[in-house]
């Protein structure tokens, strides 16, 4: 920090909001805030009603904290985290960025670098398009069947359907109206920006699969239930 | 398939259409208050007269009375179920509303700043 370079980043990136959902990050949280305090000064961090004190531990970092009286899910702060996000006037740009400390935040800057500077309104992160993502045959399977069911649903082309880094524009940020509090909302943002018809591109992006962040991640199991929920509602 | 077993498929069915699309419509809670005493009335009447129900559920194509009463209470159980599921959705979505609303108000400071003596320790 600290460096010429980083202080006009700042400043580029001021009006772009990084919403980081947490839930029970009291251990990677303050570091996922201090690196993304490095190319972007808004970082909002929605503590979904967390029973740690991830909350205060972001708000020390540097990131503004929004609290949920109680644990709703990670589609419910993000919908909270937009929203807030929506009646600050000069947020132009919305980032999604998982509190675990998988994603890296040059990806975030790429995403958010290739909606100012090409005709698009959403930027979908996406594991699959380079090699740096190292992922088990099994965890493979279900993203390819989720994101065959997803552009399938949705008539888009994606790649990558469950992964947590996007970066769109204030437009597609008030077009979304996340109704699945759980992991099911990551179809219903693709199928939103579909039915709204935003321009759309994909980045690659690395995913790191830390012991603590396979620990917390997705259990294959919860696939079932997110398609679950899909259908039936 | 006998005729009348593809009509109690047709019941199942719709009940389950009906169960999805009027579940908070006062019709919804009027049929499942018919329901509910049809089901209570129909158990009484298959201990009182076994024989009477068995004659009815040869009509529909089953062999005993009481199989049709486990086919009905099965209907009743999976329609019970669905709505169940339904209505905890719809109480869930009300409480996210709910939730939300007041997080949005106490990060303006409508309600108040947070008092960090308040806060959990680090």
């Amino acid at each position: 920090m600290g460096m010429p370079e980083n202080s006009a980043l700042l400043q580029e990136n001021s009006d772009t909001l990084i919403l980081v959902p947490v839930f029970s990050e009291a251990s990677v949280i303050a570091e996922v805030v201090t690196e993304l305090g490095q190319y972007f000064p808004n970082i909002c961090c929605i503590d979904d009603g967390s029973p740690d004190s991830s909350g205060v531990i972001a708000s020390q970092a540097g990131a503004q904290v929004i609290w949920h009286p109680m644990n709703l899910g990670q589609g419910a702060a993000l919908q909270t985290g937009i929203e807030a996000g929506i009646e600050n006037t000069e947020i132009n740009y919305f980032v999604t960025f998982d509190g675990d400390g998988q994603h890296s935040p040059t990806d975030a800057l790429e995403m958010v670098r290739t909606l100012r500077e090409h005709e698009f309104d959403v930027v979908f992160g996406s594991r699959f398009l380079d090699e740096r993502t190292e992922l088990t045959l099994a965890k493979r399977v279900v993203l390819r069947m989720a994101i065959t069911y997803t552009n399938w649903l949705t008539g888009l082309k994606l790649t990558d359907a469950h992964n947590g880094l996007r970066a769109f524009n204030r437009n597609v940020a008030q077009a979304i109206q996340l109704q699945h509090d759980g992991m099911a909302h990551a179809t219903e943002i693709v199928n939103q920006i579909s039915k709204g018809g935003f321009r759309y591109c994909e980045r690659p992006v690395h995913i790191v699969y830390t012991y603590y962040s396979k620990a917390k991640g997705q259990s294959l199991w919860n696939s079932v239930n997110i398609l679950f929920d899909l259908i039936l509602r | 398939m006998r005729i009348a077993q593809l009509f109690l498929m047709v019941i199942i069915l719709g009940l389950l259409w009906f169960a999805l699309h009027h579940r908070s419509s006062t019709e919804a809670r009027a049929f499942r208050r018919i329901a509910f005493l049809g089901l209570t009335l129909l158990i009484v009447l298959a201990v009182l007269f076994p024989d009477v129900l068995t004659e009815i559920a040869n009509t529909f194509g089953i062999g005993r009375g009481a199989d049709l009463v486990i086919y009905l209470v099965s209907i009743g159980l999976l329609f019970f179920s669905v709505s169940a599921y339904l209505k905890f959705g719809d109480m869930d979505r009300r409480i996210t509303l709910l939730t939300r609303h007041i997080a949005l108000l106490e990060s303006k400071g409508d309600m108040g700043q947070i008092d960090p003596d308040d806060l959990p320790e680090v």
